[in-house]
């Protein structure tokens, strides 16, 4: 897709900027409230993207990749830096004993649920969250998120391979809590 | 290969990101393993269960109002500003350059204030009275948050179609210090099961509170969603965000708040409450669908299908739509599914409210999509409501 902005932007016209920024502003919020679980933080992220991608807005080159690709990577590195900031303790999968096959009687029938689910993401940490909304949310080929992470091809096969695998034990336990 | 090892591949064989001597390995290997055929269908249905989870979570998610000027702020502050007295300075330009840019900032400053109210870009400020009363509310909901605690109560418990619904929403200081709310109202919004209906812009007011006291004020809804449409009967969230908090003479950031209140609209005749056993099979290409019951009550309905055959792999896609008598037809709903010996079964959620007079349901799964084996559809039901 020819984007709405494209050189102009890069010039310094700031209403080709404006009109960049209402063209991906959802895309950058949205992913961003994915993946850091707050609305407060997808805003602070999106202001953050968008001051990055105006200040070095002469480096993009739209011959070597789509302006998309360029701005999953700046959100998704915005997300990480917000989370090292926060120090949160969030589980290191390299460390975590996987857990074992549950009964396959699961169904996800509702909103709470699915809640629960979105919850459930909260323990892993925000490299593992960014490949698994940037794969089922996005849709982005591995190839594509490997990209994006700059990280090998291999690697995004086993984050998105552990991160389901350790969503699914933690949701089987909050569905195990959870009253009614 | 082990088992081991082709766990380790599974979720990127769900995700068609295998290569064809690993899509070999595991397709020559699944018909011997129990254990990886059911590891396979509990990757599926994760995965498909996180899809829709992931998009029900971000359909309500937009950046609020204010973003796009608080990027400008950040870009005229640091950007320009350096640009200009770095880079432009030697150039002969800086002369108009300064004043303009002072300008600017005086122009930006009184515009933000609201001393400048003709310049107020067109935002919509919720059009109500704002007054300031003490702190003896009596709350049906309380959020005691940093700063704050909002209350939000509705003048009645339950409206009927077409009714003007009250909102009253409280604010007080619970420190004790004084604090200004700036942007007042906060941006308010009006949701079903996370899918935004209307909203309400934030204000621009300025409100001094005292410690312990609370300011009021009042949302109007005319039950339209942001389209102008009427909505149906159905139960709605409300919830409220983002104030600017100034506490004493320095900036104590934003209070955000989240669901506050509900909203009941229902059915003169009221909502129809029970279970109906349906067992009604469709077969289209070779794939079955039954749709077995529908459970209706006062908040949603629930329509539950089995589908023959199993696919291990699950479902990529599934898409409905459906209408009750000659009303409104609604597009997508929220769906999840479990694997049993005798099929998939699927449940679809959240379907608006059926009157108690309603007589037919018209549901369509307009198309299912089996990843590498392709789309099915449409399956058409019609269910006896009385």
């Amino acid at each position: 897709m020819k984007d709405l902005a494209s050189n102009k932007w890069q010039s310094g016209d700031a209403a080709a900027f404006e009109a960049l920024f209402q063209q991906y502003k959802n895309l950058v919020y949205k992913n961003a409230y994915l993946i850091t679980g707050s609305r407060e933080e997808a805003e602070d992220v999106l202001q953050e993207v968008f001051v990055s991608v105006w200040r070095s807005r002469l480096t993009f080159n739209s011959n070597k990749g789509k302006i998309t690709t360029w701005l999953y990577r700046i959100t998704v590195n915005k997300c990480l830096e917000k989370q090292r900031k926060k120090k949160l303790a969030c589980v290191s999968l390299e460390q975590v004993d996987l857990p074992q096959t549950q009964s396959s009687d699961e169904v996800l029938v509702n909103r709470q649920e699915y809640e629960r689910l979105i919850e459930a993401m909260n323990s892993l940490d925000t490299k593992h969250r960014a490949a698994l909304v940037l794969r089922y949310f996005n849709d982005l080929s591995y190839e594509e998120i490997a990209q994006t992470a700059g990280v090998p091809l291999g690697t995004v096969k086993s984050r998105i391979n552990q991160a389901l695998k350790l969503l699914r034990g933690q949701f089987d336990t909050q569905r195990g809590e959870a009253p009614g | 290969m082990k088992c081991e090892d082709i766990n380790k591949l599974l979720s990127a064989y769900l995700d068609e990101e295998v290569n064809p001597r690993e899509r070999k390995l595991i397709e020559d290997h699944l018909p011997t393993c129990e254990k990886c055929r059911e590891e396979l269908r509990l990757f599926a249905s994760t995965r498909e269960a996180l899809r829709q989870a992931l998009s029900t979570k971000a359909a309500g998610a937009e950046p609020s109002i204010q973003a796009w000027n608080n990027v400008r702020q950040h870009i005229e502050s640091k950007s320009s500003f350096w640009e200009h007295f770095t880079g432009i300075l030697s150039k002969p330009a800086w002369r108009v350059a300064i004043p303009v840019v002072l300008v600017l900032i005086v122009v930006g400053t009184l515009w933000g204030t609201g001393v400048l109210p003709g310049l107020q870009g067109g935002k919509d400020t919720i059009p109500v009275p704002i007054t300031t009363v003490p702190a003896t509310t009596n709350p049906t909901t309380t959020r005691s948050l940093r700063v704050t605690a909002v209350t939000a109560v509705t003048d009645k418990l339950s409206y009927l179609p077409g009714e003007q619904v009250e909102i009253k929403l409280s604010l007080t200081n619970i420190t004790q210090e004084p604090l200004t709310l700036s942007n007042f109202p906060p941006y308010t919004e009006i949701s079903r099961l996370g899918v935004l209906v209307r909203k309400f812009d934030r204000g621009e007011q300025q409100i001094n509170l005292a410690p312990g006291e609370s300011t009021t004020y009042t949302i109007i809804w005319d039950q339209l969603d942001d389209g102008g449409k009427p909505v149906n009967p159905a139960v709605y969230q409300v919830a409220a965000e983002y104030v600017t908090v100034t506490k004493g003479s320095s900036p104590a950031g934003q209070e955000s708040y989240h669901e506050l209140t509900e909203v009941t609209i229902e059915f003169p005749q009221g909502a129809m409450q029970k279970t109906i056993e349906v067992n009604l099979s469709q077969t289209v290409d070779g794939v079955t669908m039954t749709l077995e019951r529908v459970e209706l009550s006062a908040t949603e309905i629930k329509v539950y299908f089995l589908m023959s055959p199993n696919y291990v792999q699950g479902i990529a896609d599934m898409r409905c739509k459906y209408r009750i008598d000659n009303g409104n037809t609604f597009g997508p709903v929220s769906w999840g599914y479990r694997m049993l010996e005798k099929g998939m079964e699927f449940v679809w959620g959240d379907l608006y409210p059926a009157p108690n007079d309603a007589q037919m349901l018209f549901f369509s799964i307009t198309r299912v999509s089996v990843p590498r084996v392709g789309d099915y559809g449409p399956f058409e039901f019609k269910v006896q409501l009385q």
